[in-house]
């Protein structure tokens, strides 16, 4: 399936969001997910994926 | 001293701090510790995943309120999108507004800011605006709902001191809301100039974060807001165009 992962198209065949987030090692504390614009919770990494889903993951850093 | 006052939240310090540009992310909590500053900024941004930086929270003492910024937002849209997204990843309330598109002075882009100032604080923000030192805007921005106004000393991280002090003292004189003087602030001295005009507060991050020891750098500008602030609050005595003598002229021992 395709999607789109920090603005690059990507192929996948992880079936959740978990699945996505193991396999590029961001299953992690910090991490901010966004699916098609919204923040998951943690309990909501089991979404299944879906065709052209937009997939953002974000943290806060340093900055003034 | 009186405290300061931002939407539901009081603050003892009045030095507001920034995470930017540390060398070493282990000298954050010490520098907060040491300038007991109780508020500092952060950005939110993609994750590079190659080279992934996720924990600057975990330095940051759960008591300091976080202030995360719309740092990379070009319009009021982008900011209103990031300051959304900061508040549902648990970053509280407060909202650093920051919105630029020249990328040569780094200034802000005051009419974006209003817009976004209008959406977020609707929306239960404490929004903070970073914007350039201009009156109109001011006033604009607390009929907006912004909790304070942030105008900048100088253009960010420039170290050249409060270069737009007029403008900065109509705001002072004009709004009802707290005036947080923001980027440009230097040295202590300028951070005391920013309380001595009657500035509710400073934000100081490059100056402290680039110091050869910012530790010690955060204490003294603590230390400088301190003194800036008592000192307007004792009413400064008047600047004349002479000299006035402070001893008696009469009595002299050798006339």
């Amino acid at each position: 399936m395709n999607i789109k992962l920090n603005g690059t198209f990507k192929k996948t065949n992880n079936k959740t969001i978990r699945e996505l987030l193991i396999s590029v090692d961001m299953l992690k504390e910090g991490v901010v997910v966004l699916l098609n614009d919204e923040v998951l919770k943690e309990d909501e990494y089991k979404i299944k994926l879906r065709e052209n889903d937009n997939i953002e993951l974000l943290s806060f850093v340093s900055g003034g | 001293m009186e405290k300061l006052k931002l939407g539901n939240y009081e603050f003892e310090n009045r030095l507001f701090t920034g995470t930017g540009k540390f060398k070493d992310k282990g000298l954050i909590s010490k520098m907060l510790k040491e300038s007991k500053s109780e508020m500092i900024t952060v950005a939110l941004r993609r994750v590079d995943l190659d080279n992934p930086d996720l924990n600057i929270l975990s330095y940051i003492p759960k008591d300091v309120t976080l202030l995360p910024n719309t740092s990379g937002a070009r319009t009021a849209e982008e900011a209103i999108k990031i300051a959304r997204i900061a508040r549902q990843a648990g970053c509280g309330d407060f909202i650093k507004i920051e919105v630029i598109s020249d990328m040569k002075y780094l200034m802000p882009d005051n009419e974006e800011t209003i817009k976004a100032t209008e959406v977020l604080s609707k929306e239960g923000f404490i929004v903070l605006p970073y914007v350039s030192p201009d009156l109109m805007t001011a006033i604009k921005l607390e009929k907006a709902g912004a909790a304070a106004v942030m105008p900048l000393g100088s253009p960010i991280g420039s170290n050249q001191g409060i270069i737009a002090k007029g403008l900065i003292e109509q705001i002072i004189e004009t709004v009802n809301i707290p005036v947080i003087i923001d980027a440009g602030i230097g040295k202590p001295s300028h951070a005391a100039e920013a309380m001595e005009m009657g500035a509710a507060a400073v934000l100081v991050n490059t100056a402290i974060a680039t110091a050869g020891d910012p530790i010690a750098m955060g204490r003294a500008f603590s230390k400088a807001v301190e003194a800036g602030r008592e000192a307007y609050l004792s009413k400064l005595a008047n600047q004349k165009e002479q000299a006035s003598a402070s001893s008696p002229l009469t009595g002299f021992l050798f006339n």
